[in-house]
């Protein structure tokens, strides 16, 4: 039992910065229709801004852990002013589009290796982090009850932005229909930039948070997140938040569980597993319309 | 031109193997679907062709055909319950596909190896039956455009709807073609597992599915030309950058956010003498109405 | 008057906006059959259910004694039924001639293109056959999908709103069009705004409102329906889009 235990207390920090990556990704989805696949090199960004400011600014962590949000965002916006923006207005294809933010992806990840080298570093330890208390046969340490907690801060935000603010109707609006938006004037450009903002300050301080938890940062680090980040899409119903919230909590759940109960090789294929049978059980997604609706 | 061709046999080989599966990228991308499964097709080609030969010493050509006959079974498997599903979704779901074969891959060591992979292959690949594979497929393509079955493929890429309203059996039709494509892959797969000593799950992931994505794309969907095109420059290009070994994968990345930003139609649609002998675009033949460099959806 | 086409009592709701109320209508073979109605009324929604592409949630459509309902567009176009689109959907990139060569070779590919310029030629875009089919003017645009649909060789042809965006003329040469169809011996079912042409070419006419039968019968009768015209005169035709 207190095994169970200790692997939810597990799963659930590491569910919570997959859950904050993928509300990003997911809002871009949602908002913008854009399946963006330079996110997880936003993330990265976010992991590596972080840890500079710590190891060579010696900024302390919750300092750095925003600079990093704010940062990967202004990346992330600058990809959407310089590509993906100009891209949609020559009428480029959805595909253009992917393989353009493939492209994306694959810039900052040589940038980051030119920096940075191709090494694995680590963030410098702090007495709080190695901190640990076991209750009831369960450890749980520091660290996770940061992750744990940032993560809920930044999503509460995120949903109280979207829920309680003019700019969150506005955003939700665009999510509903880009025309109508425009129609009742909401500034489509400024909340298209802000959309891109809010994603990649997510992916920015979820790399942060997995940096911190893994301990490893390196510029391939996005690789894998994003393939969470797609397992989470599809889980939460492509394009739904709160959805995406869940579904991340409850892929970091299932991968630590794998791994306890089954093998760690396994931890992978559980995610892909899971989104295949999702596919094959409701082909259309959770919320999708099917082509024969839409004559 | 021996000593050339040795010198750049890994870069010539690799430029054949790629305009192989650009093809194959490319025939699934005609009929409106983004298949990420090319990766994972391959690697069952690739497996199953080289266990074949190390296990049961089976002669190379038989391999080609077990890989591409594997590869296209398991497409139809794949294929039947998933291609019905819409346009992302169905991107998510070979992506799904491709990642499991890989993890397989990767954890089934007894047969596979695990990551360190199968070694000691024997190296059978011949630059000369790559290139007679590579032209038969262009031809078969063309081929297939210019008949009865390119002209319904044609007709699900101009317009799914009423592709059915004239009788087309869409799904029949796309599921046919992933096979086909499957089928290719899996060649391509056997292929690639003879052509160096080693292979491991880590040469068929994601990035393969992609990167033949590209190929096709940045070749452009114009014909069957296009994903060769494509394959071609997208393989030489980081060759010839190599004079800066540290920013080539960056001067590449730029490379290709500009030819997406500025020839939205592909390499295709720049003006070369080349273009004479490609397909007409428009006009009279308009026969290979795939001939629009980028379709709707 | 033997009826080519049965619907009986189909219904089809959306998220439980009810489109289609338990409709049904006979279609009589070489008649030329009017689905006329508000906007919303469902006439649109009746012909995706039997053309396949809605799955109607009860009811029964039957072609030929063959029951067609819940089957495949494909399927059921390949039985003879074909049809036009409300908004023009032709094959982007083709030429004229090729969009209807390929629907010709629906029906094998021999004499296929012989058949795609008979076609052409009934509705009088013979001469154009090598432009592309996207540089047509709007109304040929329409007149190339009937064309399209004719090459199929169907015993029934759906029209989807076939006059929508056309000028009076244009109106009064797709009514004789659609004659010289019937007078080949097939059948025509059509959705129509255009009352004038509705009233001018209908042999039977079938008024629709809230996805309800309001009613049927000769244009004459139907124009004359009390229902027929509260339904107009509550919802006047300039709200139509």
């Amino acid at each position: 039992m207190s095994v169970f235990l200790q692997q939810t207390v597990n799963g659930l920090s590491l569910g919570s910065a997959y859950a904050v990556f993928a509300v990003g990704f997911t809002l871009l989805f949602g908002v913008l229709n854009v399946l963006n696949l330079a996110q997880g090199a936003v993330f990265m960004v976010g992991a590596f801004t972080g840890l500079e400011l710590v190891r060579l600014v010696e900024l302390p962590l919750p300092l750095a852990f925003l600079v990093a949000m704010v940062t990967a965002g202004a990346v992330s916006v600058l990809t959407q002013v310089a590509v993906f923006g100009p891209l949609e207005r020559r009428g480029g294809h959805r595909w253009m589009g992917l393989i353009a933010s493939l492209a994306v992806a694959r810039l900052l990840v040589a940038i980051a290796q030119e920096v940075f080298g191709t090494q694995v570093l680590r963030y410098p330890s702090e007495p709080w982090m190695e901190a640990s208390w076991t209750i009831a046969g369960v450890q749980i340490q520091g660290l996770q009850l940061i992750v744990l907690a940032t993560a809920l801060l930044v999503m509460a935000a995120l949903a109280v932005l979207l829920r309680a603010t003019q700019t969150g109707r506005a955003i939700r609006t665009m999510a509903f229909n880009p025309n109508v938006a425009r129609l009742v004037g909401v500034p489509v450009q400024r909340m298209t930039l802000l959309t891109y903002f809010i994603a990649g300050a997510l992916a920015g301080a979820a790399g942060v948070q997995l940096g911190v938890l893994y301990n490893a940062v390196s510029p391939f680090m996005g690789e894998t997140i994003l393939l969470k980040g797609l397992t989470v899409l599809i889980l939460g119903g492509l394009g739904h938040v709160p959805g995406a919230a869940l579904a991340g909590l409850l892929l970091g759940l299932t991968e630590v569980y794998s791994v306890g109960y089954l093998s760690s090789s396994f931890r992978d294929a559980v995610g892909f597993g899971l989104v295949f049978i999702i596919l094959l059980v409701r082909p259309h997604g959770l919320f999708g319309l099917t082509t024969r609706q839409r004559a | 031109m021996s000593e050339w061709l040795a010198s750049y046999e890994n870069v010539v080989a690799l430029v054949l193997l790629n305009g192989i599966l650009g093809i194959a990228a490319y025939l699934m991308l005609i009929v409106n679907r983004f298949s990420l499964a090319t990766g994972g097709l391959m690697a069952i080609g690739a497996y199953v062709s080289v266990l074949a030969t190390m296990n049961f010493g089976v002669p190379f050509a038989l391999t080609l055909v077990l890989g591409g006959v594997t590869a296209a079974v398991m497409a139809l498997l794949l294929g039947a319950p998933v291609l019905r599903i819409e346009g992302d979704y169905f991107a998510l779901a070979t992506l799904a596909f491709t990642e499991i074969v890989r993890i397989i891959a990767l954890n089934w060591e007894s047969v596979t190896g695990g990551a360190l992979g199968i070694v000691g292959i024997p190296t059978e690949t011949q630059i000369w039956q790559l290139a007679l594979a590579l032209a038969a497929l262009t031809a078969a393509v063309f081929a297939v455009h210019r008949s009865a079955a390119g002209r319904v493929l044609a007709a699900i890429r101009g317009d799914e709807m009423a592709a059915a309203a004239i009788g087309i059996d869409v799904a029949r039709a796309r599921l046919l073609t992933f096979v086909a494509s499957g089928a290719i892959c899996g060649v391509a797969g056997a292929f690639a597992g003879h052509l160096n000593f080693f292979i491991g799950p880590s040469d068929f992931g994601m990035i393969r599915s992609i990167d033949a994505i590209v190929y096709a794309v940045f070749g452009g969907l114009g014909g069957v030309l296009g994903p060769v095109v494509g394959a071609l420059v997208y393989t030489v290009l980081p060759e010839m950058l190599r004079f800066s070994a540290q920013a080539r994968e960056i001067l590449l990345s730029l490379v290709i956010i500009l030819a997406v930003l500025f020839m939205p139609r592909g390499l295709i649609s720049l003006n070369l003498p080349l273009r004479r002998w490609l397909p007409r675009r428009r006009g009279q033949r308009g026969k290979l109405a795939a001939g629009q460099g980028v379709a709707a959806e | 008057m033997t009826a080519l086409l049965e619907i009986s009592h189909v219904a089809k709701r959306f998220n439980g906006v009810v489109a289609l109320d338990g409709v049904s209508a006979r279609v009589g073979r070489a008649t030329i059959t009017a689905v006329i109605g508000p906007n919303g009324s469902g006439k649109t929604s009746l012909l995706n259910v039997v053309t396949g592409f809605y799955e109607a949630d009860r009811g029964s459509v039957r072609f030929n004694g063959t029951e067609i309902a819940g089957r495949p567009p494909h399927w059921i176009a390949r039985l003879g039924l074909a049809r036009t689109f409300q908004h023009i959907r032709l094959f982007e990139g083709f030429s004229v001639f090729d969009n209807v060569h390929v629907a010709a070779e629906r029906r094998g590919t021999s004499h296929a293109r012989r058949r795609a310029e008979q076609a052409l030629e009934v509705v009088g875009l013979a001469a154009v056959g090598r432009q592309q089919a996207d540089a047509l003017p709007y109304g040929h645009k329409r007149r190339l999908e009937i064309a399209r649909a004719l090459a199929t060789e169907p015993e029934i042809l759906i029209l989807d709103e076939p006059a929508a965006g056309m000028n009076a003329t244009e109106k009064i040469e797709l009514g004789e069009l659609l004659f010289t169809i019937r007078d080949l011996g097939k059948t025509i079912l059509l959705v129509e705004h255009d009352m004038d042409l509705v009233m001018g070419i209908s042999d039977y006419v079938i008024a629709l409102n809230f996805g309800c039968t309001l009613a049927a019968g000769a244009p004459a009768a139907v124009r004359q329906d009390p229902q027929v015209i509260e339904a107009y005169l509550g919802r006047p035709e300039a709200a139509d889009a």
